[in-house]
């Protein structure tokens, strides 16, 4: 995500600051605009590669920028930020052009799995293998390989494992996890998760000596080499 | 409303009272009247006869025309006999101040004719005069052939001044009942339509009087009219399903406040301690991770609190489709049966029916039970999901050789916020309001959710959600094959 321009259009600092913080440490450059003119102000300047844009804003508010964004044939992907749910809400942020819709509150590792997803929408780069370090994926056969060496999974074990696979590096919430991998939206037990990447662990890491799966206390899991 | 039922009945009284005395004085005047021309046609038949009878009795002529006229004390009457060439034979005492000359009098019937027109004339104001006058032949032809028959006009005036002033005193009778009747039934109308209303005034008056903070009045004690007692009943059931809600809703936010309070003390007490000294990144690290867990927690609350507000605001629209129950559960079971090896519980699952539900809340739904089911299980334990297909439904039955509830608790289980641990500090963590949401999905659906439990023995949990019938026509006509396209000869 290296070199990659984002506009955070929030009125709350605290949020603004989070969201910029944040996306600095992954590699972004990051403008925040308090209120929907300065934002206007910079969308005219400069080409972002996402926009979070905050529904309820001082001045112009989000539905209005998007509006205007459109208008003006900037194609910049957008991403809606906002407390209110209603599927009302959604269907029309999502008519006026947004491309992802993200409800208050959110984890942090969950806005930046969607701003990927976004992201790789329209590019239409689907990949037939992912290599982390001394693992492979073969995604068409469902194969993992680790130093030459296969590895057994179950199809869920499988599909936990590529969901981390496919941001490596990059940390995976639990609620994430427990919401791809077994479709439940609400997981009140998340040690569930915990209970799955530790069996994972089992066949990915234990035989080898370097792990790739790590946790990240209190936030999920991250593969990569550390 | 009070006028105008009162106006009303004023209106009403007034027309029918109006009519009744109009056809009463007309059928009284017209009786009266043909009374009188009947008396006029008497006098001119008499006359006839004489005249025809004892033409040259003029004695007789004299009683008839001048004593037997005005000395009767009733139909008093005056008369005048005249030739054809207007000359006046004889009349009664006063007849020339009475009776018109014979151009201004009503023209004269034929012989053949008992009476003629007859005219009412007012010689004086007061006086009424019935006037009716006739042709008339004298028998004189046999006895004198030299006068030869000769011709008369014979006039009557038929005094009715009295039965004019009857029926004047009579008119002015009705329009005094006409007047005083209609102000009465105004009057009256008003009382009882106020009478009639007031039960209403006193319901709309209760009404007023209830407010959120005090929905504790009734109405339904008053004695009421038959046609208000049902409404007086509806009101009051209205107010006590008002008042439970209310009741609810007071419990449910001193509720959600009790369920804030803990993680805020959690966040606020760590969050403190961890900023009285300097510390290590690695204790900073772990005090966020805590809190984080906390948000979690109330992220979690808020979304099952507002999942409840919209289902019972009928905000939800059930995305419904048809599915295989078993197909439905796959993943969800297999995230539980982690969490049951995990604790070393047998999860089991039996049977598999079709169901037209919202998939997504049926997943939520059987998930929070099964979850509840293996937290409540000690290792060695089974929980078993069974599936069965019944009449109209399905039936999901999900069962644990648990620890068990007692009975007390089993009617408050799907109340939000009710735990059996009274404590948060249980080791079974939750937000309370699992089986509210189960309730509620199940609701949605039309279904319905039972829970039998024996302390020490285990759960069984029931669902059944109804298959509808309409949707079975639906699936039916669904699949039917399209009709074959049929060939037109041209």
């Amino acid at each position: 995500m290296d070199g990659m321009q984002a506009l955070v259009v929030e009125d709350e600092a605290k949020a603004a600051t989070f969201l910029s913080n944040g996306l600095s440490e992954n590699g972004w450059a990051v403008d925040i605009a308090n209120d929907g003119k300065i934002a206007w102000g910079f969308l005219r300047e400069k080409r972002y590669d996402i926009v979070l844009l905050d529904v309820l804003l001082p001045g112009i508010d989000g539905w209005s920028i998007i509006r205007q964004m459109r208008a003006n044939g900037i194609p910049t992907p957008v991403i809606f930020l906002t407390a209110r749910d209603s599927l009302g809400e959604r269907i029309r942020g999502l008519d006026l052009g947004a491309d992802d819709y993200l409800v208050k509150p959110f984890a942090f590792s969950e806005l930046m799995a969607r701003i990927r997803t976004v992201l790789r929408r329209g590019r239409d780069t689907t990949p037939t293998s992912l290599r982390i370090a001394d693992l492979e994926l073969d995604l068409i056969r469902h194969r993992v390989v680790r130093r030459n060496q296969p590895i057994d999974l179950t199809p869920k074990e499988f599909a936990l494992l590529l969901l981390l696979a496919r941001t490596p590096n990059e940390v995976v919430g639990r609620k994430l996890i427990a919401k791809e991998v077994w479709n439940m939206e609400t997981a009140s037990d998340s040690n569930v998760v915990d209970v799955a990447v530790r069996r994972l662990r089992r066949k990915i890491d234990y035989p080898f000596d370097k792990p790739l799966i790590h946790s990240v206390y209190g936030v999920g899991y991250v593969l990569g080499e550390r | 409303m009070v006028f105008r039922l009162s106006a009303s009945y004023a209106v009403i009284t007034i027309v029918v009272l109006s009519l009744f005395g109009a056809f009463l004085f007309w059928s009284l005047k017209q009786s009266l009247g043909i009374d009188a021309r009947n008396t006029v046609a008497d006098k001119i038949s008499v006359m006839r006869e004489i005249l025809r009878e004892r033409p040259n009795d003029q004695e007789a002529l004299e009683e008839e025309v001048q004593w037997e006229s005005t000395a009767r004390r009733q139909s008093v009457y005056y008369s005048r006999l005249l030739r054809d060439n207007g000359t006046l034979v004889i009349q009664s005492p006063g007849a020339q101040d009475l009776i018109p000359e014979l151009s201004r009098c009503p023209s004269p019937a034929a012989e053949n004719r008992s009476i003629g027109e007859t005219e009412e004339v007012h010689p004086a104001p007061g006086r009424t005069l019935l006037i009716g006058s006739a042709w008339m032949t004298s028998g004189g032809a046999e006895k004198s052939a030299v006068n030869g028959p000769q011709r008369f006009i014979y006039t009557v005036a038929l005094d009715t001044t009295t039965e004019q002033n009857f029926l004047h005193d009579y008119r002015d009778k009705l329009l005094l009942v006409l007047i005083g009747g209609s102000v009465v039934s105004a009057v009256a109308g008003t009382y009882v339509a106020r009478q009639g209303i007031r039960p209403i005034k006193d319901i709309s008056a209760a009404a007023h009087r209830i407010t959120a903070s005090d929905l504790a009045e009734r109405v339904g004690s008053m004695a009421w009219p038959r046609e208000l007692a049902g409404l007086a009943a509806e009101f009051d059931a209205m107010l006590q399903r008002l008042e439970d809600s209310f009741q609810r809703l007071s419990q449910f936010s001193a509720d959600i406040a009790h369920e804030l309070r803990t993680p805020i003390n959690n966040l606020m007490g760590e969050a403190e301690v961890a900023l009285r000294r300097e510390r290590s990144s690695k204790e900073y690290a772990s005090v966020i991770a805590s809190s984080l867990e906390e948000y979690h927690r109330l992220a979690e609350l808020i979304d099952s609190l507002l999942f409840l507000a919209r289902a019972e605001n009928a905000d939800l629209s059930l995305q419904k489709s048809w599915f295989r129950v078993a197909d439905e559960l796959a993943q969800p079971l297999s995230y539980h049966e982690l969490q049951a090896t995990e604790s070393e519980v047998t999860l089991s699952f039996s049977g598999d029916a079709r169901l037209f539900a919202d998939s997504t809340l049926f997943r939520r739904a059987i998930s929070n039970v099964v979850s509840n089911a293996l937290k409540h299980t000690p290792s060695g334990g089974n929980v078993t999901v069974e599936v069965a297909a019944i009449h109209d439904a399905v039936k999901i039955l999900i069962k644990d050789d648990g620890v068990g509830i007692s009975p007390e608790h089993l009617p408050r289980l799907f109340d939000r916020f009710y735990r059996v641990d009274a404590s948060r500090t249980a080791a079974i963590a939750g937000t309370g309001l699992g089986l509210a949401i189960v309730k509620s999905i199940v609701d949605l659906h039309g279904g319905s959710v039972t829970i039998e439990s024996e302390l020490g023995k285990g759960t069984l949990v029931t669902l059944v959600f109804p298959v509808l019938p309409s949707v079975k026509e639906e699936e039916i006509l669904e699949r039917a094959s399209p009709p074959s396209p049929r060939h037109v000869s041209a």
